[in-house]
C-alpha cells in the first residue's frame, strides 16, 4: 500500500496544473493559428485559380466556366462541400480535381495528358490546377461538408475507400488506420488526427487544401494522400486515381456535417491548431451509413483492390508489387478491429517460426550505432536512395531515450527498458524477435516487421537491441 | 510580370489598417534544387506605401522575410475612398505596384 500511496498523492496534485496549462497552450495556439488565417497566402493562389477559371485555353480556345461540378453548369459556390460525387456525362464518381480535368478534355479540348500535367506547384512553378482548387475549394468556406450518396456508385466508392483506408501492404505493413486510426497519437511532435473518429476526420477534411508555410504552396487532398502514400512505402499514386477518389469519399463521408473551413494554413502541430466544434449529430450519421448501402463486404473488398491495383504505378524502388499482400497484411485489412483469438495465436505461432538470428549468435551489438537506426527516418519510400541503409525510426513512434524530446505515441515508451527487464538471454532474445517480427507476438501490430521485411539487418536489429538494453545507453539511465 | 497584390485598407478608429499579401518567391540564395545547384538569392528589396502623394512607409527587406510576405500596418490621415499605394522592387529589378480604396471598415 505505501509504495503506491505517494505517486498517487502526486498525480491528483499535478494533473489539475498540467490540465490548465494545456490550456493555456492550446488557447495560445489558437490564437496564433488567427493572426497566421488573417494573412493566408492561399488568398493569392486563389485569385490565380479565378482568372483561370475564366481564361479560355486548349484547342477549342474555350473557358471552364459552362464546367459542372454537381450543382449545374457554372456553379462553383458550394461545388467543394458537394464532392466527390456521381457524374453521369463521366459515369465515374469524381473529386474536383477528376472533375476538372473531364471539364478540361470536354469542353477545352484538352489531351488528360495535358490536363494533367502539373498536378502540384513547386517553387517558382505554379501549377494552374492547384490554383483552381485553391479557388473552388474557398468558394465553399463555412459550408457543411454533405458528399451525396444517393448514387450505388456513390456508396461502393465509399465503402471502398474504408477497404482502401484499412488496406495494408508494402515493405512496413502500413495501412492509413496506422497513423490515422486511434485518438491523441503523435508521429514525433506531429498531432495525428484518428479520421475514424467524426471530430478528428471533420476538421482535418475540413481544413484542406491548405498553405503550407514549411514549403509556401498551396496543397489539396490529392496531395496529401499521394504523399501520405509515398510516407507509406506504397509505390506513386496516380493523380486523380480511383483510389484516390474513393478514399477521398470516405473521408469526406467520415467528415459529414462539420464545417468546411478551407483553404487553412497549416504550420505543423495540424491537430492542436485546428479546435473547431464538433457537430455532434454527424456522429450518428456517420456511423449508421455503411449499413443501409446495399453493398456487401466481399463486392467492397473486390473493388477496393482492383482501384487500388489501377492506381498505382512503380517508382524508384517501390514498385506495384508491394500492393499485393502476404498472409498477414491480408488477414489484419480484414479485421481493422482486431483478429478473433484463434486465428491471432495461429497468425503469431507461424509468424514467429520467419525469425532468423544471427550466425554468430550475439545479439547485443553497439547502442550508438542503435541511436542513429532509431533516429533515422530514410529508406524504402520511392524517393529514398535504395543503395543507403534504411533507418528503423523509431522515435516517430516511442519514446526511447530521455535526451529526444521529439518522440511519438503510437507505440509505447520504451525508457528504461532494459533497466526493468536485465539483459538476459532470454530478454535480449525476446528483443531481437519483437524487432524482427512483431506480429510473432502481438496479432496485427502497427510495427512494421523489420526484419521480416528486409527494411533492417540482422546486424542492425542487434544495435537497436543493444540500445534498448545495454546499462550504458541512454535509454537505460 | 509579378501576380497582383492583395491589398486590403480598412478605418479603424481615426486610422487606416493596411494588409497586404504579396506573391513573390523570396530566394534566400542558399537554397539548394534538386541537382544540389544554389539557387539564386531573389527578393524583395524595398517597399513603398504611399496615400495621397506622401509616403506613410517605406521598408529595406532582405531575406530573411518569407515566400508570399504579409505586411500589416496602420497609419493615420486617410479617409474611406481615398487611394492606398503600395509598390515594391526586388534585387533582380522586377517590380510591381498596386492599389486599394480605404474602406470604412466596421
Amino acid at each position: 500500500m505505501r509504495i503506491y500511496r505517494l505517486p498517487a498523492m502526486m498525480l491528483a496534485a499535478v494533473l489539475p496544473c498540467f490540465a490548465a496549462a494545456q490550456q493555456d497552450t492550446q488557447k495560445e495556439i489558437e490564437r496564433y493559428r488567427q493572426l497566421l488565417q488573417d494573412g493566408n497566402p492561399s488568398e493569392l493562389f486563389e485569385a490565380r485559380g479565378a482568372e483561370h477559371w475564366k481564361a479560355k485555353r486548349g484547342p477549342k480556345n474555350a473557358s471552364l466556366e459552362q464546367c459542372d461540378l454537381g450543382l449545374g453548369a457554372g456553379v462553383v459556390r458550394g461545388a467543394y462541400v458537394r464532392l466527390p460525387r456521381y457524374f453521369a456525362d463521366s459515369d465515374k464518381v469524381e473529386d474536383l480535381e477528376s472533375r476538372l480535368v473531364t471539364c478540361m478534355v470536354a469542353l477545352q479540348g484538352l489531351t488528360p495528358e495535358e490536363a494533367k500535367r502539373r498536378p502540384f506547384s513547386g517553387p517558382g512553378q505554379p501549377s494552374m490546377m492547384a490554383d483552381l482548387v485553391a479557388w473552388i475549394a474557398s468558394e465553399s468556406r463555412s459550408m457543411k461538408i454533405a458528399p451525396p450518396q444517393s448514387h450505388p456508385k456513390e456508396r461502393l466508392a465509399y465503402q471502398a475507400g474504408e477497404k482502401i483506408f484499412f488496406y495494408r501492404a508494402g515493405t512496413h505493413d502500413f495501412a492509413c488506420a496506422t497513423c490515422h486510426g486511434e485518438d491523441n497519437k503523435r508521429i514525433r511532435l506531429q498531432d495525428l488526427p484518428n479520421l475514424t473518429n467524426p471530430g478528428d476526420a471533420q476538421r482535418a477534411f475540413g481544413s484542406w487544401p491548405a498553405y503550407r508555410v514549411s514549403q509556401g504552396e498551396v496543397r489539396s487532398m490529392q496531395w496529401r494522400l499521394y504523399d501520405c502514400f509515398r510516407q507509406q512505402r506504397f509505390p506513386e499514386l496516380e493523380f486523380t486515381s480511383d483510389a484516390s477518389v474513393a478514399l477521398t469519399m470516405f473521408l469526406a463521408k467520415r467528415a459529414e456535417g462539420g464545417t468546411f473551413d478551407a483553404p487553412a494554413i497549416k504550420r505543423g502541430r495540424e491537430a492542436a491548431m485546428n479546435l473547431g466544434i464538433i457537430a455532434p449529430a454527424a456522429l450518428c450519421v456517420a456511423m449508421l451509413s455503411a449499413c443501409a448501402t446495399g453493398i456487401s463486404d466481399a463486392e467492397a473488398e473486390r473493388a477496393a483492390v482492383g482501384m487500388l491495383k489501377a492506381s498505382f504505378r512503380s517508382q524508384g524502388q517501390a514498385g506495384v508489387d508491394r500492393l499485393n499482400q502476404d498472409e498477414v497484411q491480408a488477414l489484419c485489412s480484414r479485421y481493422p478491429n482486431g483478429l478473433p483469438k484463434d486465428l491471432a495465436e495461429k497468425l503469431e505461432k507461424a509468424q514467429l517460426a520467419t525469425i532468423r538470428y544471427p550466425a554468430s549468435g550475439k545479439l547485443m551489438g553497439d547502442w550508438r550505432e542503435g541511436e542513429r537506426i532509431a533516429q533515422s527516418g530514410v529508406g524504402k519510400q520511392f524517393n529514398d536512395d535504395p543503395k543507403g541503409p534504411s533507418g528503423g525510426n523509431c522515435y516517430a513512434c516511442h519514446r526511447l531515450s530521455p535526451r529526444e524530446l521529439s518522440f511519438g505515441t503510437i507505440g509505447p515508451s520504451l525508457y528504461q527498458f532494459g533497466k526493468q527487464r536485465g539483459t538476459g538471454d532470454a530478454v535480449q532474445r525476446y528483443a531481437y524477435s519483437k524487432v524482427y517480427n512483431p506480429e510473432a507476438f502481438s496479432a496485427c501490430s502497427n510495427m512494421p516487421r523489420f526484419g521480416h521485411n528486409r527494411v533492417l539487418t540482422e546486424e542492425q536489429i542487434t544495435h537497436l537491441v543493444a540500445l534498448l538494453l545495454d546499462p550504458d545507453s541512454p535509454v537505460n539511465k | 510580370m509579378a501576380d497582383p497584390m492583395r491589398i486590403r485598407a480598412n478605418m479603424t478608429g481615426d486610422k487606416v489598417e493596411v494588409k497586404a499579401l504579396m506573391a513573390h518567391e523570396m530566394e534566400t540564395g542558399l537554397r539548394k534544387d534538386a541537382k544540389g545547384n544554389l539557387v539564386p538569392s531573389h527578393f524583395i528589396r524595398n517597399v513603398t506605401v504611399t496615400h495621397g502623394g506622401k509616403t506613410v512607409l517605406s521598408a529595406q527587406w532582405g531575406t530573411s522575410i518569407s515566400k508570399n510576405p504579409f505586411m500589416h500596418f496602420r497609419f493615420k490621415g486617410g479617409k474611406p475612398g481615398e487611394k492606398v499605394t503600395i509598390s515594391w522592387i526586388d534585387n533582380k529589378g522586377d517590380k510591381r505596384t498596386d492599389e486599394a480604396t480605404i474602406a470604412s471598415g466596421s
